[in-house]
């Protein structure tokens, strides 16, 4: 994944947020990642302490939050867990699965002053 | 009571020195956090800045993204073009898998390829020489080699 660019898409919004919501800095990013959104947590992190600088978002701490990943299964007529998108169902073992939850990118929240 | 706004919040304490014209914007920005001396004028707008908020937001940040990725699909399936997308690490090989492909595919079907390549057009002449038509994308996020775009239309 482009993590450096969804950084910026990350940043943009704190941008456009900062001019509805009136604050002039942000203390903390929440953002929810999800399990197959084949995001690099890492490399997310790493980028956000490079592009951050300068903006409002300078002094920001990064949380990262996990969403679990989810399928529904067309075997078992059941949402069942998954980690990556190469998995079988955890019960049946089969393929037939279509992914339901956790190949997102949130900002879940934002503290800002 | 505030020049600028006309708020007059008991809080508020108003310097006696003219406000800032930049006070007027309501804004502030990186070297205003901290009043000194004149900048007291900023007061209440500062004052309300100072608060500790935390906004919920829940925004995706894939939406965007996505409405692409919808309108890619849809594209393709009017056309009816199948697409693949072939992403690994450099030296893998994608392109010989490409190629060895295009081989045996182009006198079949009509191919054609979109090679992600930011360094060098290496892999996009091997392509052309197989005789497809091979387009390089450059430049749209630095130092990362894209993916190639295997076109397969029927």
């Amino acid at each position: 994944m482009h993590e450096l660019s969804l950084i910026g898409a990350v940043l943009n919004l704190i941008l456009e947020r900062s001019i509805t919501d009136h604050f002039g800095r942000v203390n903390r990013v929440c953002l929810g990642v999800g399990e197959l959104s084949n995001v690099e947590v890492e490399a997310l992190v790493f980028c956000f302490g490079i592009a951050k600088r300068g903006s409002l978002a300078h002094d920001a701490a990064l949380v990262v939050k996990s969403i679990p990943g989810k399928a529904w299964c067309q075997t078992c007529q059941n949402i069942v867990h998954i980690a990556v998108r190469s998995d079988t169902c955890p019960s049946c073992g089969g393929w037939r699965l279509s992914v339901t939850d956790g190949d997102q990118i949130t900002v879940i929240e934002i503290e800002v002053e | 009571m505030c020049g600028t706004c006309g708020c007059s919040r008991p809080e508020v304490e108003i310097d006696s020195q003219p406000e800032p014209a930049v006070s007027s914007e309501h804004y502030v920005g990186e070297d205003q956090r901290e009043p000194t001396g004149s900048q007291m004028g900023f007061h209440a707008h500062f004052n309300r800045r100072k608060e500790v908020r935390v906004l919920k937001l829940e925004a995706d940040i894939l939406s965007e993204n996505r409405k692409y990725a919808q309108e890619n699909r849809r594209y393709l399936c009017e056309r009816r073009v199948g697409m693949l997308n072939l992403v690994s690490s450099p030296g893998a090989g994608k392109t010989t898998l490409l190629t060895e492909t295009i081989g045996k595919l182009k006198n079949y079907i009509a191919v054609a390829v979109i090679e992600g390549d930011q360094q060098t057009s290496r892999d996009s002449d091997r392509i052309a020489a197989t005789g497809v038509q091979v387009v390089q994308i450059k430049g749209l996020i630095p130092r990362c080699k894209g993916p190639e775009l295997l076109w397969l239309q029927w």
